[in-house]
C-alpha cells in the first residue's frame, strides 16, 4: 500500500523516533523535563507536514519532485502519531484542552491515513471504467446523456405512437438520469447503479414491441454510459474533498498546539 | 493474412542481418527469405549495403548476430500492442511525450496548476488525450523528432531550442499567423489571445480586435529542475518519455 519511495524516509522516522525516545529518557534519568524534548519535536514536525500544503501551492519554486515531498509527508505523518503517544504518554489525555488537542490531532491522523488509502486505490477503479472524463466536465457530460435520453424518448412516441417509453422515463428512469447517483456504492466497488438498471430501469422493455425495443435498448446504452460518469463523479469528488477535512484539521492542531506551547511555557515551567 | 508491426528502427538500428548471415553461414539452405518487411513512416536516409560487400569483408569478422526482429516476430499480439497503438496514433515521433499512468493519477490537476503557475497563468497543455490500457497521452507538445509545425513559420519564431533540442515558440517574433497550429496533427498547439500585465486583453490599434499568438508546451525551457508538470505531480504518475523507450511496466526505461 505504502510506495516504494517512502521507504527510506519511514526508515529515517523510526530512526528518528529511535533517538528522540532515547534523548527523552535521557532527560529523565538527568531531572529533566522529557516532554520538553518530544513536544518541541512534535511541533516542528507538524510544522514541516503543514509546509506540504504550501510547496503543493509554489508549484512554480524548483525545490524537489513533490512526490518525494508527499513520501516523506507520510513517513512524517506516521512518526508524528508514534511522537505524539511518545508525548502524552497516554492514548486519551486528562486535561480538557488536551483532549481537544488530542481529538484534532487523531481526526487529522485518521483523515490523512484514509485520504491516503483512497488516492491509492480509487485511481485503479477510474482507469478501469475504460473512459476518462475531467471532473469540472462531469456535469456537461450527464446533461448530454439526459438531453440525448429525452430526445431518443420524445422521437420513439413520435415514431411509434406508444408513450409506454416516455412514461417509464417520467415514471423511473427520470430519477435515475437527473443527477449522479448510487454514489456510496461506486466507491465501495460495487454494482448497485447496473443492478438498478437491469432491474426497475429495464423492467418496462417486456411491454414494448420491436421498434419501442429498439429505442429503450439505446436509452440503456446510454444509462451504462452514465454509470461510468458517475463512478467518474463519486471517485473525482471523493479525491478532492477529502483534503477539505484534512487541510483545515491540520491548520487547526498547529494552532492548538502553538496555543499549547505558550500555555504551557508560562504556566508549567 | 494481417501483418503485424516489429519495433520502429531509429539511427543506428539494421534491417535484415540476421537473415543475410544465415544465407551466407548455410548455403545449401537455397531459399532465405526475409520474413519482415520495411516501411517509413517520415524521411528516412537508408544506406544499402551489398550483400557481396558484408559476405567479403563483415561476416567472417562477426559473432552470429542476435535476429531481434525475428523474436520479436515470435511475441504474442498482445505485447506489441503498445507500439502497434503509438504507430497508429504516429506519437512513434514524439521525443517528450506526457504520458500519464492512469493507475496512479488522482485527477488533482496539480500538474495542469504548476504549467498555468510557471506560465503566467495559462496552462500550456490540457491533461486530456488518447488512452492506452493505463496510459494516457496528454494533449501536450511531444517536441517530435521531426516536427512538422516548423514547416511554413514565416517568422522562424517556432524553433528548436539549441540548448536543450526542445521546440520552442519566440513569443516576440511569433506574429500569430497560426500555421504552426493548423499544422500540429496532434491540436497541441493552441492560438491564445495575449495579455497585458493586468489580464486585460491587448488588441489591435486599426481592427480593435485581439491579438492572438501561438502557444505550446516548451518544456520549462529555461526552468531550473525540469518541466514544472513532472515536478508537481505528487504521486510520479506523470513522465515526459522518449516514446520508443517507453516502458509499459515501469512507465519509462
Amino acid at each position: 500500500m505504502i510506495r516504494r519511495s517512502a521507504l527510506p524516509f519511514i526508515v529515517i522516522g523510526i530512526a528518528t523516533f529511535a533517538v528522540v525516545a532515547w534523548y527523552a529518557r535521557f532527560t529523565w534519568l538527568e531531572l529533566g523535563n522529557p516532554s520538553i524534548v518530544t513536544g518541541y519535536t512534535l511541533l516542528v514536525l507538524m510544522l514541516m507536514l503543514g509546509f506540504f500544503n504550501i510547496r503543493k501551492r509554489l508549484s512554480m519554486v524548483p525545490v524537489g519532485r513533490t512526490s518525494l515531498l508527499l513520501a516523506f509527508h507520510v513517513a512524517a505523518g506516521l512518526l508524528a502519531i508514534a511522537l505524539f503517544w511518545l508525548h502524552t504518554g497516554t492514548l486519551w489525555p486528562t486535561g480538557s484542552y488536551e483532549r481537544i488537542l488530542a481529538v484534532l490531532f487523531y481526526l487529522v491522523s485518521l483523515t490523512g491515513i484514509l485520504g491516503y488509502i483512497i488516492l491509492r486505490s480509487l485511481p485503479r477503479r477510474l482507469t478501469q471504467t475504460g473512459i476518462e472524463v475531467v471532473y469540472e466536465r462531469i456535469p456537461a457530460e450527464l446533461g448530454e446523456i439526459r438531453e440525448k435520453v429525452e430526445a431518443l424518448t420524445l422521437e420513439c412516441t413520435e415514431k411509434t405512437g406508444s408513450d409506454t417509453v416516455a412514461q417509464h422515463y417520467i415514471g423511473t428512469l427520470n430519477w435515475f438520469f437527473r443527477r449522479p447517483r448510487f454514489g456510496l456504492s461506486h466507491l465501495v466497488g460495487g454494482d448497485a447503479a447496473g443492478h438498478w438498471l437491469r432491474g426497475p430501469g429495464g423492467a418496462a422493455r417486456r411491454y414494448l414491441n420491436d421498434v419501442e425495443k429498439e429505442y429503450f435498448d439505446q436509452i440503456l446504452e446510454l444509462g451504462t454510459l452514465k454509470i461510468l460518469v458517475d463512478r467518474h463523479y463519486a471517485c473525482q469528488d471523493l479525491m478532492k474533498k477529502w483534503l477539505l477535512v484534512h487541510v483545515p484539521l491540520s491548520m487547526a492542531v498547529i494552532l492548538v498546539s502553538i496555543w499549547h506551547l505558550l500555555l504551557v511555557n508560562v504556566y508549567a515551567i | 493474412m494481417a501483418s503485424a508491426r516489429l519495433p520502429n528502427l531509429g539511427a543506428g538500428n539494421y534491417f535484415g542481418l540476421g537473415e543475410l548471415y544465415a544465407a551466407w553461414k548455410n548455403p545449401e539452405i537455397q531459399e532465405m527469405a526475409l520474413h519482415t518487411s520495411l516501411s517509413a513512416l517520415g524521411y528516412v536516409d537508408i544506406l544499402r549495403v551489398p550483400a557481396p560487400i558484408l559476405e567479403e569483408h563483415v561476416f567472417p569478422f562477426m559473432e552470429t548476430p542476435t535476429s531481434t526482429t525475428m523474436e520479436i516476430a515470435g511475441t504474442p499480439v498482445a505485447d506489441d500492442a503498445l507500439m502497434e497503438w503509438a504507430v497508429e496514433e504516429r506519437f512513434v515521433n514524439a521525443t517528450r511525450v506526457m504520458v500519464i499512468d492512469l493507475d496512479r493519477c488522482v485527477r488533482c490537476d496539480d500538474c495542469v496548476r504548476a504549467c498555468a503557475s510557471t506560465h503566467g497563468g495559462n496552462p500550456r497543455f490540457r491533461r486530456h488525450g488518447r488512452t492506452f490500457d493505463s496510459m494516457m497521452v496528454a494533449n501536450a507538445c511531444m517536441h517530435c523528432a521531426d516536427p512538422v509545425c516548423m514547416i511554413g513559420c514565416p517568422t522562424g519564431a517556432i524553433h528548436r531550442s539549441v540548448e536543450h533540442g526542445t521546440v520552442i515558440i519566440n513569443d516576440i517574433t511569433c506574429i500569430g499567423c497560426a500555421t504552426c497550429a493548423n499544422s500540429c496533427p496532434y491540436n497541441n498547439i493552441s492560438m491564445v489571445a495575449i495579455r497585458n500585465p493586468d489580464g486585460a486583453t491587448i488588441t489591435d490599434p486599426d481592427s480593435g480586435k485581439p491579438i492572438f499568438k501561438a502557444t505550446k508546451c516548451d518544456f520549462c525551457d529555461g526552468q531550473p529542475g525540469g518541466p514544472a508538470c513532472v515536478r508537481a505531480c505528487p504521486h510520479d504518475a506523470l513522465k515526459r518519455v522518449h516514446f520508443q523507450e517507453l516502458n509499459p511496466a515501469g512507465m519509462a526505461t
